[in-house]
């Protein structure tokens, strides 16, 4: 890999990135109460941290970042790997781009090691959560215990199996009985 | 024989399978599911009973 380098917007050419994941820094000011204030040109390598955030309890997300202090003594934190991508290629990151390690180093954020995968959208998924009616509309086509306790106006821990399995019958015949007859459910009562 | 919950529901599976397989008149299907109905919520109503009163804590009546 022919190594490349680009500088980092907004930082007025003070820092730039490498494509094997590399961030240097060019040169800094030196002011205090004793030296008058003044640019020291010396490049060097800007030190990585791994931070672990926390989206929920159980899910962690670990990434690997630096801290860029700006002319304007302000404090910049990038996320390294999405640095290198967002430079070297002209891929869009947005909240469904997930960039991963191929080798599981999370340090490495060479452009040859990092892989772009496109998450899939929570809705989309067959796995995702049941909203509210759907999980209704699904109890009452499975007859569960939540169904049936809901409609004989009991607590479903209340109700015992014989209990739930003659309702369970009892309505599965009507259900029948009704799509023979063509009639509503309720004209059986 | 009195008639219990495994009765009821053997029955009920019986009656599933003669509907389904059109054995059956459909009117008398009717009337006896409108039966079976009412078995079922007197069934129902035994049990909440039988459940509440074994919960409760039993009652002592004092007499002067």
């Amino acid at each position: 890999m022919i190594l490349e380098s680009k500088f980092i917007e907004g930082t007025n050419n003070q820092y730039s990135i490498r494509n094997d994941g590399v961030v240097i820094r060019h040169f800094s000011i030196v002011s205090n109460q004793f030296i008058e204030t003044r640019v020291s040109y010396k490049d060097s390598i800007v030190k990585k941290n791994l931070v672990i955030r926390k989206i929920n309890p159980e899910n962690k997300l670990p990434y690997v970042r630096v801290l860029l202090y700006t002319i304007e003594g302000k404090k910049r934190e990038c996320n390294v790997k999405t640095l290198v991508i967002k430079y070297f290629t002209d891929i869009k990151i947005n909240t469904n781009t997930r960039i991963t390690h191929k080798d599981n180093d999370l340090f490495n954020c060479s452009l040859d090691n990092l892989l772009i995968e496109k998450k899939q959208s929570n809705y989309l998924s067959i796995d995702r959560p049941l909203t509210r009616a759907e999980a209704c509309a699904k109890n009452k086509i499975d007859i569960t215990r939540a169904y049936v306790a809901n409609q004989t106006g009991r607590l479903a821990k209340d109700l015992l199996d014989q209990e739930y399995e003659e309702y369970k019958i009892l309505l599965q015949v009507k259900r029948l009985l009704a799509q023979k007859t063509n009639c509503s459910i309720h004209s059986l009562r | 024989m009195k008639p219990n919950y495994n009765t009821l529901s053997d029955k009920l599976f019986a009656l599933y399978d003669k509907i389904e397989e059109g054995k059956i008149d459909v009117n008398k299907a009717k009337a006896m599911v409108r039966a079976a109905t009412t078995i079922n919520s007197i069934h129902r109503a035994k049990l909440i009973a039988t459940q509440t009163t074994s919960l409760e804590k039993r009652v002592i009546f004092y007499e002067d």
